[in-house]
């Protein structure tokens, strides 16, 4: 037994420090794993050392003659550093996830099939392909050592980060026999998640926790309705604020929103989130690791980013965590904040709360799991398909978003007994044997729990007891009491929530001019086969370039619904006529700050039957205000349904084909096409590209309002 | 799933084309000498999971290949079974090995120690037990082949006949989709390809329906590989009552090597398509295959075919009580002291080489009963016994029967 301490001592000692010993619980955690090849939950807060665990377990199980250690982890921070860390134990680690080049993916896959590579990383998401599974996990010369499952927590339908995927995994545990040793961890779990973790694992799972709160956090929670404020707000506190740290937000965009604000105040921000704007992978790939490695190395204030920044990511000097809007749990909450003031002896945690919170997580819960009418329908299309259905297949029978149908197929693959089976190459979807309902009680019985938990997060943020204590009772810390450090322990210790009235008027600027453009569409679908299924009367090429029946980049005012012109328009939407203010702003964007060249010479718009008045009004008034003709040369010939109710592009098409015809002479020069709402664009793209072959001018898309999601 | 029907997989079962950790499954026999050994020393075979060490010190020479190496390597493909077993059972398929009470029983009294250890399989496992009529033949068969297998199987789904056979195009799927189009009853012991099989159009609506069984010894995704193809036969002949052959071609093929391996073996009785003449028939009709034809003079809803495929029904009548079960223990008991005599110790292999025709659980049972009564002795765990001197109560049990 000593033997194989020594030996392990030796390896920490080797990485790290000559002097060095096992934290608590290390030990334990390595003597369990190779010794007794049992199971064990390990519940450590950041910074304990478990990849000193793993890398150090999977070398001694490589000396003995075992085969790879198989790491199931999301993490995509920093990989580069893990196979550093991994190198330095001696520990040949390679990677399999979405951010890898095709190129390092396949050298990792060959690695494991001849035996050379001593432990890899996989996403669970990939763990879903059946290529991993088949060609690579199945045929490596020696079966995995050690399999460990990271953030372990995702498997709990109780925790507050339930993934489909997981599931996967604890199907895979349970085919594998009892000699198989198995690493779980996490860094947060309350009490009922462990004991979920422990009965899908096996009840015969050893448990190792240790204590989760932090000495060094010092936390706040502000309610600040309107973004403007909590804008203004950030621009003057973070220059008050020592050291660098993470702005979180909820989405991309917000992301991008604030750290536009913040550069141009002058402080040194970046945004990172999931798929970084137009950069294929693996300039995505690099650009993430730039950031993280300017925030580690603080040549960054702040790094403004979603969720993407999250698990694994360890600076030890993380100065302060600031949400710019609120999560949806306090276990998650605590996720993201307990990675701040490892190693220094005070760091700053502030939840900003906004008054569009409340909608984000409705909006979050109500599309967390798929419906009952939409799964139907694909297991539908996927039937009708002998030997199995393809995505492009599916998206033309089922009317849905792309990104619902794909959250729809992944929860469905993960589903045990599933009703689908996925091949790949090209990627199938199959019907399986097994009958299947949506397993309604369990996803009610989760949403209400979502529900539950935001109820809880909202008391947090109106707390007047001790904070610290609120999270860490939440978490079932067994040594929860009051800090004596947070904003309600000691006020005066707190940062101030006000801000300069110039920074608030010119944060309520920023917000109303920001830049929403309209690019244009520049192929029909994903592949030519798709194109010509979708435009049967038009006949468009499958590049619309090809023919110069594309659209410039437009401009929209607004967002619908955000504060600003944003409510104004959308008021004007549903009482059937638009503010006059909205044409006067509208010209002074495309005056001031758009001035396209050259400029247009005429004004046409969109026709509706449905509405026949509310756009032609608007697109009269702006193009009196601008000085041009404004023409009707648009005509609607066929009536259609809703646009809007179109989800996805081969919908979208086909739903406009030979809708409308281009009537009466046209003038020369560039012409400025107004439509009131732009959702997914097609609108924009069909008209356009009529009027081009008309013999119009090149043709600049404008519209009000901009209801496009991310997604587009 | 238990941990018995777990070991037994990893040690015979294959989850890919590739060999996962280098080491070669165990075929049946295989399996079924490591199974008899561990049997005598009382192991299940979770032990191998639990303690390997202890389990395999005393291995010994069990086969040229049966080696400790290589038991260790297939136990330790953890993380491949696991993989594939959420792929196959997600898919809705099941697992029976030896070990499971749903184990098709005709298998394990034809084929003994050779009946495979795994088979993978989709629908309702009671068909495995259903017995039925096996109808077998060549790939290439022509019209009046085709409509002959069609009359028989349509005729087996009217009579409540299961039917069994491969698969395999030709014959095979004539006669299976026949009798389900017909509303009967089928089971397919495919040679490849279980998974995409099971759920193609073709098929999944009848295993759905709990019409059609669909089994394979090979892994559910194997390709198609004439060897076996060849080696599957044997299971659809032990799955039935009765076979019939289509069309054979002589002394080649898959289908003459199954219907000469069973008229060998004895497993079932054979018949043979009567209308046609081929040389393979002929042939086969010649080495004690039956004929059998189409019964054209019967009403549609007469049951002929049962008749046909077993003529006379000896029902044996019973005008002497059955022997009771004592004295066939007291039979046994004296043949194994006879055994028994001049020789130190007799084992349990000896023994069933004494009494083929008991099952071993008989035996050993029997074993039990005789240490109890004190007739013998045994040696630790093993199952080795020596006789125990009590020569009074030997009397008194012969004298009862």
């Amino acid at each position: 037994m000593s033997e194989l301490y020594n030996r392990a001592l030796a390896i920490l000692r080797e990485c790290v420090d000559p002097d060095v010993t096992f934290h608590e619980h290390q030990w334990e955690a390595i003597a369990a794993l190779v010794e007794a090849r049992s199971r064990i939950l390990v519940v450590q807060r950041t910074g304990w050392g478990k990849s000193a665990v793993y890398f150090i377990a999977a070398r001694l199980l490589r000396e003995q003659g075992y085969g790879p250690t198989i790491i199931i982890s999301p993490l995509l921070a920093l990989m580069r550093n893990q196979i550093d860390a991994a190198a330095c134990y001696g520990v040949k680690l390679g990677s399999i996830n979405s951010q890898n080049t095709t190129d390092e993916t396949e050298q990792t896959e060959r690695e494991l099939l001849d035996g050379t590579l001593d432990a890899v990383i996989i996403s669970p998401e990939q763990l879903a392909k059946p290529h991993i599974q088949d060609d690579v996990l199945r045929s490596m010369p020696k079966d995995a050592g050690l399999f460990v499952v990271d953030e372990a927590h995702c498997i709990s339908d109780w925790g507050h980060d339930f993934r489909p995927d997981y599931k996967r995994i604890v199907s895979i545990l349970r085919g594998m026999p009892l000699n198989m040793p198995v690493l779980a961890t996490t860094a947060t779990a309350n009490k009922r998640v462990m004991d979920d973790i422990v009965s899908q694992l096996g009840d015969s799972i050893q448990v190792l926790r240790g204590p989760l709160t932090r000495e060094s956090l010092y936390l706040q929670t502000i309610s600040f309705p309107r973004r403007s404020q909590r804008l203004a707000w950030l621009a003057d506190t973070l220059p008050m604020l020592d050291g660098t740290g993470i702005i979180y937000t909820a989405t991309t965009r917000d992301a991008e929103l604030v750290k536009d604000w913040l550069k141009r105040r002058g402080i040194a921000a970046e945004a990172y989130y999931g798929s970084l704007k137009g950069l294929d992978k693996e300039k995505n790939r690099q650009r993430r690791e730039e950031l993280e490695a300017a925030l580690l190395n603080n040549e960054l204030k702040a790094l403004v980013a979603t969720s993407a920044l999250g698990m694994g990511y360890d600076k030890p000097d993380l100065a302060f965590v600031i949400h710019f809007q609120s999560p949806g749990s306090v276990v998650s909450y605590y996720q993201q904040v307990g990675r701040a003031g490892r190693a220094i002896p005070e760091a700053r945690v502030v939840l900003l709360s906004g008054s569009e919170d409340d909608d984000i997580q409705k909006y979050f819960i109500a599309n967390a799991f798929p419906n009952e009418d939409l799964v139907s329908q694909i297991l539908a299309a996927v039937e009708r398909v002998d030997g199995g259905a393809t995505i492009a297949e599916i998206q033309r029978e089922v009317n849905a978003k792309p990104s619902k149908i794909a959250v729809a197929l992944r929860f469905l693959a993960a589903e045990s007994p599933s009703p689908i089976v996925i091949s790949d190459r090209p990627r199938r979807y199959v019907r399986s044997l097994n009958d299947y309902e949506l397993p309604y009680e369990v996803i009610a019985r989760l949403s209400r729990k979502k529900l539950d938990e935001w109820e809880v997060m909202k008391k947090y943020l109106n707390s007047d007891d001790c904070l610290m204590q609120f999270l860490a009772s939440e978490l079932d810390d067994p040594e929860a009491s009051v800090c004596g450090k947070c904003a309600n322990c000691i006020p005066e210790k707190a940062l101030p929530t006000t801000y300069h009235q110039s920074t608030g008027e010119a944060a309520v600027a920023f917000l109303e001019n920001i830049n929403i453009e309209i690019p244009p569409k520049r192929q029909l679908g994903r592949s030519l086969a798709n194109a010509e299924a979708c435009f049967p009367i038009y006949q468009f090429p499958f590049r619309l370039r090809t023919e110069n029946l594309e659209h410039r980049i437009g401009r929209a005012l607004c967002r619908w619904g955000e504060a600003g012109w944003g409510e104004v328009a959308m008021h004007g939407k549903r009482d059937g006529q638009y503010d006059p203010r909205l044409a006067a702003a509208s010209v002074k964007l495309i005056k001031d700050r758009w001035n396209p060249e050259p400029f247009p010479t005429w004004v046409t718009f969109v026709p509706s039957h449905a509405h026949p008045r509310l756009v032609p009004e608007f697109a009269e008034e702006l193009a009196r205000l601008l000085g041009l003709p404004c023409l009707d040369v648009v005509k609607k010939i066929k009536t259609n349904q809703p646009q809007k109710t179109m989800e996805n592009t081969s919908h979208r098409c086909q739903n406009l084909d030979g809708v409308f015809e281009i009537v009466g002479a046209l003038p020369d020069g560039l012409v400025l096409l107004v439509n009131d709402v732009i959702d997914s664009g097609w609108t924009f793209a069909v008209i356009a590209a009529l009027l081009l072959r008309s013999g119009s001018g090149s043709v600049l898309p404008f519209a009000i309002m901009s209801t496009t999601s991310t997604e587009g | 799933m238990n941990e018995n029907s777990q070991a037994i997989i990893l040690l015979s079962a294959r989850f890919g084309d590739k060999k996962s950790s280098g080491a070669n499954p165990l075929t049946p026999t295989e399996y079924g000498r490591l199974s008899a050994w561990l049997h005598e020393h009382n192991y299940e075979p979770r032990a191998l999971l639990r303690k390997p060490g202890e389990v395999l010190a005393d291995l010994p020479e069990l086969g040229k290949k049966i080696t400790r190496e290589r038991i260790l390597a297939l136990l330790n493909r953890g993380l491949a079974m696991g993989t594939a077993l959420e792929k196959w059972q997600g898919a809705g398929l099941w697992i029976l090995t030896r070990a499971d009470s749903d184990y098709p029983k005709r298998l394990k009294q034809h084929l003994k120690f050779s009946a495979p250890a795994v088979l993978f399989g989709a629908g309702d496992k009671r068909l495995l037990n259903a017995g039925g009529l096996a109808i077998v033949g060549s790939r290439d068969i022509t019209d009046p082949d085709k409509i002959f297998a069609k009359n028989i199987a349509t005729q087996a789904a009217h009579e409540g006949l299961n039917i069994v056979s491969g698969g395999a195009r030709g014959a095979d799927r004539t006669a299976m989709q026949s009798a389900l189009e017909d509303g009967g009853t089928a089971v397919g012991v495919l040679a490849s390809d279980l998974l995409k099989t099971a759920l193609s159009s073709t098929w999944r609506n009848y295993i759905k329906r709990k019409q059609l069984c669909l089994i394979t010894s090979y892994f559910p995704e194997a390709g198609f590989n004439p060897g076996n193809a060849m080696g599957r036969n044997k299971y659809i002949y032990c799955l039935s009552d009765f076979a019939l052959v289509v069309q054979s071609a002589k002394g080649s093929g898959g289908t003459w090597a199954g219907a000469t391996e069973n008229l060998k073996k004895q497993w079932v009785k054979l018949f043979v398509q009567g209308e046609s003449s081929s040389l393979g028939l002929e042939e086969l009709a010649k080495r004690g295959a039956n004929l059998l034809t189409v019964r054209q003079d019967f009403l549609p809803d007469e049951e002929w075919l049962r008749q046909a495929l077993e003529p006379t029904e000896i029902s044996l009548p019973d005008p002497e009580p059955s022997p009771s079960m004592d004295s066939f223990y007291a039979l046994f008991l004296n043949k194994g002291k006879e055994a028994l005599a001049g020789k130190e110790q007799i084992s349990l292999l000896d023994l069933k080489t004494q009494f083929p025709e008991l099952v071993q659980k008989q035996i050993t049972e029997w074993l039990d009963r005789a240490v109890s009564d004190g007739h013998l002795q045994r040696h630790g765990r093993a199952r080795i016994y020596s006789l125990r001197e009590k020569a009074t109560r030997q009397l008194t049990l012969i004298d009862d029967s």
